[in-house]
C-alpha cells in the first residue's frame, strides 16, 4: 500500500462567497528509489487488464499455478487476530536488507514456478525464494529456523494446500489492517492456493501460534495475473544500499 | 595428516620430516593441496625461491643459501588465506621443515571446516538420464559442484585484464569480492563452491544457488533478449533445446561481478573483471542419472583474447540434500573488514 508524507500548507485564504481550488500532491514515501513523484509506482498500483479464461491446467491434470502474480491487499477472513501486537525494530526487515517473511509478499508479485514435484516461489521483493515439495516427504525431525519456513504441500482437489513450519523468530507477521505481530519458532502457518481463472490466484492463510494469538485466524487474498511483460527481476538489496546507517535501532 | 614440503638447507633440498632442517608442509582440512605455489625469501637478500607443491601436497625448495627466509603462500584471493612465516633458519647441511596450513577462506564452515569436508566425494547414482513426460531430458535435481574435475581450456586474458587479477590475488582475501559484502559472485563462482538446484517447466527453467547468487530465470519460451538492459548480477538468460543439450545464452550484466573461471589444476586464478560487454554461453547435458556436464563459454572482447571455456561435471547430490535459504546480511560480520570496489 502506498504511505504518503504529510501535507500542510499554512495561510490560505478563504474569502466569503468564493469558491478557492486548491490541489493536494501527496509525494509517497514507501519506496523511494521509483522517481521523485512515485510515477512508476503508480503505475504499478494501478488497475491492468486481467485476461478472462478457465484455469489452465498442466500435463497431468493438477492446475496450473504458474505465472507472475501481482501483490494483493490480505483481507481477514473470519475473525480478527487476538494478541499483543508488535513493533518491528527500526533496523530490521527490509531497510537491512534482511527477508521481510511469509505474511509480506501482500506488497511485492511473485512468480510461481510449477514442477511436478516441486513448487517454487520467486519474490519480486525482499525474500528468499521459496520451495513447496510435493513429494510428499514430511517436516524435518528438527528445523533450521529459516525466514520462510519449510513447505511442504499436497493437492486437495484443485487446491493446493501447503504448511509451513520451522520459522525464526526474525520477522514479523504483518497483517494489513489488523496490525503487526511476532514471529516465533512455533509459528504454523497453513496456505491454500487456488486458481480461480485465467487470471486470479486466491491464497488463503491461516496462521496459527498459541504463543502470539488466542487461535489461528485466515486471511484472503485475490491476486492477478500480471500482465505479460512483467518478470521478476534480480533483487539484490545490499547493492548501493544508503539505507542502513541511517537506520540504527535500539 | 597435513602434506609436508621439505626443504633442505645448504645447496639442496630433500624430503623428509626431520625437525632440525627447514621444511614445509601445507594442509588444509587434511587434504593434500597439489599445485601451491610456495615462495622462500631470504630475509636479508630479499631473493626469493619458489617451488609448487606435487600431488601428495609435498613440495622442495631447493639451493637456498644459509640465512634467514620467510616462507609464504599467495595464493588468490578466494579459496585459502594467506600463509606466512617469518624467521625461518636454512642452515648449511640441515633440513628445516616448516608445515604449512592453507585455511579455507570461508570462516563460516567450521573451525576445522569439517563441514566442508562433508561435501566431498560423495558418490552420485548410477543409471540413465531422465527425460520429462515432454520427452526432453529432465535436468531437475540439486546438483553438485566438483571443482577437481573442471577444465579450463582457452583462456588468454588482455594484459589489463590479467593485471586486475594478480592485483586482487595478492591482496589475498575477499576484499572487493563481491561475497565478502554479501553481494553475489556472480555464474562462474557458481562452479567453483555452490550445490545448486535446477527446477525444469517446459518454458521455464530456475536455478537456485545454493550459495551466494540470485536465482537465475532461463526462459524457453522462445522470447529475445530485451532490447535494453537491466545490467544484473546474473544477467538475462534465453535457452534452447539442441537434441539433448539445453543451450542457453546470457547477456546483460552488469560490470561489478568477477569471471572466476575454476581450475582443475589448482590454479584459481582470481577474478578477472566482467563487464557489461560480457556473453556466456552454456551447454547443459545430463550426462546420467548422477551426472550433470555444463560446458561455459565466456566471450568479452574487451577482457579476453578470445573466447575460452571450462567444462565441468557435477554430480547428483545424495536425496536428502536440499538448497537452503541464504540470508548472508543475517548475523553478517565480514563487511566491516572490507571494503568492497568495482
Amino acid at each position: 500500500m502506498p504511505r504518503f508524507l504529510a501535507f500542510h500548507q499554512g495561510d490560505v485564504a478563504v474569502a466569503a462567497g468564493k469558491a478557492k481550488g486548491f490541489d493536494i500532491r501527496l509525494d509517497d514515501y514507501s519506496l523511494n528509489t521509483l522517481g521523485a513523484g512515485g510515477e512508476q509506482f503508480v503505475e504499478l498500483i494501478k488497475e491492468q487488464p486481467v485476461p478472462s479464461a478457465p484455469t489452465p491446467r498442466t500435463g497431468d491434470g493438477k492446475p496450473d499455478l504458474s505465472g507472475v502474480w501481482r501483490a494483493a491487499a490480505p483481507k481477514l477472513a473470519g475473525d480478527a487476530p487476538i494478541g499483543e501486537q508488535s513493533r518491528p525494530r527500526p533496523d530490521g526487515g527490509g531497510v537491512a536488507c534482511l527477508p521481510q517473511g511469509i505474511s509480506v509478499p501482500t506488497v511485492t508479485e511473485y512468480r510461481i514456478v510449477q514442477a511436478p514435484n516441486l513448487i517454487v516461489i520467486l519474490d519480486g521483493g525482499w525474500n528468499p525464494a521459496r520451495q513447496i515439495y510435493l513429494d510428499d516427504r514430511g517436516h524435518p525431525k528438527e528445523f533450521n529456523p529459516s525466514w520462510m519456513g519449510h513447505s511442504i504441500g499436497h493437492w486437495e482437489g484443485d487446491t493446493l494446500a501447503v504448511e509451513t513450519a520451522g520459522f525464526n523468530a526474525l520477522a514479523y507477521l504483518v497483517i494489513g489492517p489488523a496490525g503487526v505481530y511476532s514471529q516465533t519458532e512455533k509459528l504454523r502457518v497453513t496456505e491454500r492456493f487456488r486458481r480461480l481463472d485465467l487470471g486470479h490466484l486466491e491464497v488463503l492463510t491461516t496462521y496459527d501460534d498459541p504463543s502470539v494469538f488466542e487461535k489461528p485466524f485466515t486471511t484472503r487474498q485475490v491476486r492477478a495475473l500480471a500482465p505479460k511483460d512483467w518478470e521478476i527481476l534480480e533483487y539484490v538489496c545490499n547493492k548501493n544500499n544508503r539505507d542502513l546507517p541511517h537506520l540504527r535501532g535500539k | 595428516m597435513p602434506f609436508s614440503v621439505i626443504c633442505r638447507g645448504g645447496d639442496l633440498c630433500r624430503s623428509g620430516l626431520d625437525r632440525r632442517k627447514i621444511l614445509a608442509a601445507v594442509a588444509s582440512n587434511g587434504a593434500a593441496v597439489p599445485n601451491v605455489p610456495v615462495q622462500a625469501t631470504n630475509l636479508d637478500t630479499k631473493e626469493t625461491h619458489k617451488a609448487t607443491s606435487a600431488p601428495d601436497g609435498s613440495y622442495n625448495l631447493s639451493g637456498l643459501p644459509a640465512g634467514t627466509y620467510e616462507i609464504s603462500v599467495e595464493y588468490g584471493s578466494v579459496g585459502f588465506l594467506p600463509f606466512h612465516q617469518s624467521g625461518v633458519p636454512v642452515v648449511g647441511g640441515k633440513t628445516t621443515r616448516v608445515d604449512i596450513r592453507l585455511d579455507v577462506n570461508l570462516n563460516t564452515v567450521g573451525t576445522e571446516q569439517e563441514i566442508l569436508q562433508r561435501l566431498r566425494d560423495k558418490p552420485a547414482p548410477s543409471g540413465p538420464a531422465r527425460h520429462t513426460s515432454e520427452g526432453k531430458p529432465d535436468l531437475s535435481g540439486v546438483w553438485r559442484p566438483n571443482q577437481a574435475k573442471v577444465v579450463v581450456d582457452g583462456l588468454e586474458p588482455l594484459p589489463e585484464a590479467e593485471a586486475v587479477s594478480k592485483q586482487r590475488g595478492k591482496r589475498g582475501r575477499l576484499t572487493d569480492h563481491g561475497p565478502g559484502v554479501c553481494l553475489p559472485g556472480g555464474i562462474s563462482l557458481a562452479s567453483r563452491f555452490s550445490e545448486y538446484r535446477v527446477v525444469q517447466t517446459p518454458t521455464l527453467i530456475v536455478i537456485l544457488d545454493g550459495g551466494f547468487n540470485p536465482d537465475r530465470q532461463i526462459y524457453l519460451d522462445g522470447r529475445r533478449h530485451p532490447k535494453e538492459f537491466n545490467p544484473s548480477w546474473m544477467g538475462h538468460s534465453i535457452g534452447h533445446w539442441e537434441g539433448d543439450t539445453l543451450v542457453v545464452d546470457t547477456v546483460g550484466f552488469n560490470d561489478l561481478g568477477w569471471v572466476q573461471p575454476s581450475d582443475a589444476k589448482g590454479r584459481w586464478p582470481a577474478g578477472f573483471p566482467a563487464t557489461e560487454k560480457l556473453r556466456i554461453s552454456e551447454r547443459f547435458r545430463r550426462l546420467d542419472l548422477g551426472h550433470l556436464e555444463v560446458e561455459t563459454t565466456y566471450d568479452d572482447a574487451s577482457e579476453f583474447k578470445k573466447p575460452f571455456t571450462t567444462r565441468e561435471v557435477r554430480s547428483l547430490a545424495p536425496k536428502d540434500w536440499e538448497v537452503l535459504e541464504y540470508v548472508c546480511n543475517e548475523n553478517e560480520k565480514d563487511a566491516v573488514h572490507t571494503h568492497f570496489e568495482k
